[in-house]
């Protein structure tokens, strides 16, 4: 009797152990799986370089396979910004140093002596403005430039140091620009796919802080310093993608092409009255 | 009954258990992938304004007590210790060079070299600025391009500071790693701390005693040049070799009266003809980036 009594104990209270001890492993999982993303985020925000950002990681068989499946082009990006532009009641249009800008840009891009394989602007009048004025330079036609909707301007992430202005306003831009402005990423970013076989150019025009933002995304930096970056009117920043999935920055801001009395950062003072994002 | 206490107990002892756990890892939030996150930033990415150890208020004493003229005393010695301007820094690389023989000694400019040098002076003078300091590393090639530079700027030849710390070297092990440039651990530890000590030199905000914007212009080369850069802006430092900048090309750094530093161009070199652009020793590598 006094036996079956502790037999009976000694069950419930492995019953209820095991309860617990379950629910536990169940938590500790979800524990692990968000360290993993955490780990992720961490070892970028610390320095380490993730190799696998733009596909997924290679599976044993494809490892295995004797088929060599990296190429070994390089993928250059040329980001410019647009030039010099102000706010009419007509809308937002280049100035005239704007457009001198932009032709300067263009000039010196003709002058790198490589074949663009793709054009792409942003659809606001100021950047197309500006790649009309580029591919005109560059004797390309313009019909073959590709408008994307995904590189207008925007606020791409939260900034730190925080900028000025309302920071309910910020954070409600981020909202909408934020995965936007990552989907550009995503599109333009990538390693040479193994057919590819010559090194290919690709030309960007587009806006100050997107651009900004590519930049550091690909560097696998802290996107969260892009106010620390300041681009000039009808820059150039120049991005190569190894076939390794390495990424170098050959230049940032690069506008040592204009006279230095041409050189402008900002909308020209008297149109400046609203907010200053550019 | 005893079944029930039993059982109660068992669940107890998990409870207990579980709680344990939580207590010893408090990171039990759930994030999203860090592209999307709400709170994306982890502490790492965040600025630190105290980086230079001259925010004012660690300069000042705290307030003791909510006495007025201790919160008087706090406020002007606060507003003393204040930085009022900015400071620019103006960052040159070198220009090519051959590196013959086994001492830097011959390690001369080439004639583009020479060129670009001469290409990146002018530039500096059409900026047309008033230089504060000139700053030059010791080794031949970055003398000879400050030597250059100097014959088209205006800045007195005497002045011109020459400073061992931003000799070339390994300042930190780069992430990722590349292939066909790995020095021995200890020349990182030798270069990399003396690098950081030339950092520490040459980046601070202004002193609050300093009444007009500033620019000193360092002489020096690609190692230090993008360790600067990455340092400067909080970035990881890790990650300097992601970056690559041609050679006598022009980097300018701003550290505003707020100790906040912002980077106006990196790498700019589109005063040169595209034909004069290099970045490496005109051979096949062999241990340089």
């Amino acid at each position: 009797m006094r036996l079956e009594v502790l037999g009976r104990s000694v069950v419930a209270m492995s019953c209820g152990s095991l309860v617990t001890y379950l629910a536990i492993r169940l938590l500790e999982g979800e524990q692990a799986a968000v360290q993993d993303g955490e780990q992720a985020r961490s070892l970028v925000g610390s320095g380490a370089w993730l190799h696998h950002w733009d596909r997924q990681k290679p599976t044993p068989q494809q490892l295995a396979s004797p088929l060599n499946n990296e190429s070994s082009a390089l993928r250059h990006i040329i980001l410019v910004r647009h030039g010099e532009y102000s706010r009419t009641l007509y809308g937002s249009h280049l100035t005239d140093l704007g457009r001198l800008q932009a032709q300067r840009t263009g000039q010196r891009l003709r002058e790198m002596g490589v074949t663009w394989d793709q054009v792409v602007t942003s659809t606001m009048p100021r950047a197309e403005e500006t790649a009309t004025i580029i591919l005109k330079e560059l004797d390309i036609d313009s019909q073959k430039m590709k408008h994307c909707s995904l590189l207008p301007e925007g606020t791409p992430y939260p900034a730190d140091p925080p900028p000025n202005g309302s920071w309910r306003r910020v954070k409600l831009s981020y909202q909408r620009d934020g995965p936007r402005i990552e989907a550009a990423f995503q599109r333009y970013f990538f390693r040479a796919t193994p057919e590819q076989e010559h090194d290919s150019y690709l030309l960007v025009v587009g806006h100050s802080n997107v651009i900004r933002y590519l930049i550091l995304r690909a560097l696998q930096l802290p996107p969260v310093a892009w106010t620390r970056l300041n681009l000039n009117h009808g820059s150039i920043t120049w991005l190569t993608v190894h076939p390794t999935g390495y990424v170098t920055l050959r230049c940032l801001g690069d506008t040592g092409f204009m006279p230095v009395t041409q050189v402008t950062h900002r909308r020209p003072l008297s149109a400046a009255k609203s907010d200053s994002s550019n | 009954m005893r079944k029930l206490t039993s059982f109660l107990c068992g669940t107890g002892a998990g409870l207990a258990a579980f709680y344990l756990q939580r207590l010893r890892d408090p990171h039990t939030a759930a994030h999203t992938s860090w592209t999307s996150s709400e709170k994306p930033v982890d502490s790492c990415a965040l600025w630190d304004s105290n980086w230079d150890c001259r925010e004012p208020r660690s300069l000042v004493r705290p307030v003791r007590n909510s006495l007025p003229e201790e919160e008087n005393r706090y406020n002007t010695e606060l507003e003393k210790a204040k930085a009022k301007k900015a400071r620019h820094i103006i960052l040159v690389r070198h220009g090519e060079y051959l590196d013959v023989g086994d001492s830097d000694a011959t390690h001369h400019l080439t004639e583009r070299g020479r060129q670009q040098a001469e290409f990146t002076g002018r530039r500096l003078s059409e900026l047309g600025i008033k230089w504060d300091k000139v700053i030059a590393s010791t080794m031949v090639r970055a003398q000879e391009t400050s030597d250059i530079i100097l014959k088209e700027i205006q800045f007195d030849k005497e002045k011109v500071v020459n400073c061992a710390f931003l000799r070339e070297g390994a300042p930190i092990p780069p992430q990722p790693p590349v292939g066909h440039w790995k020095p021995e651990a200890s020349q990182f530890l030798r270069d990399g701390t003396r690098i950081e000590a030339a950092f520490r030199r040459y980046f601070h905000r202004a002193y609050p005693d300093q009444d007009k914007e500033t620019y000193t212009l360092i002489v020096g080369h690609g190692n230090v040049i993008r360790y600067f850069v990455c340092r400067a802006l909080q970035f990881p430092a890790e990650g300097w070799l992601r970056i690559n900048i041609n050679h006598a090309s022009i980097t300018w750094l701003t550290i505003g009266a707020s100790g906040n530093v912002s980077i106006k161009y990196l790498g700019d070199s589109g005063f040169m003809p595209a034909s004069l652009l290099t970045n490496r020793i005109p051979r096949d590598a062999k241990n340089v980036v």
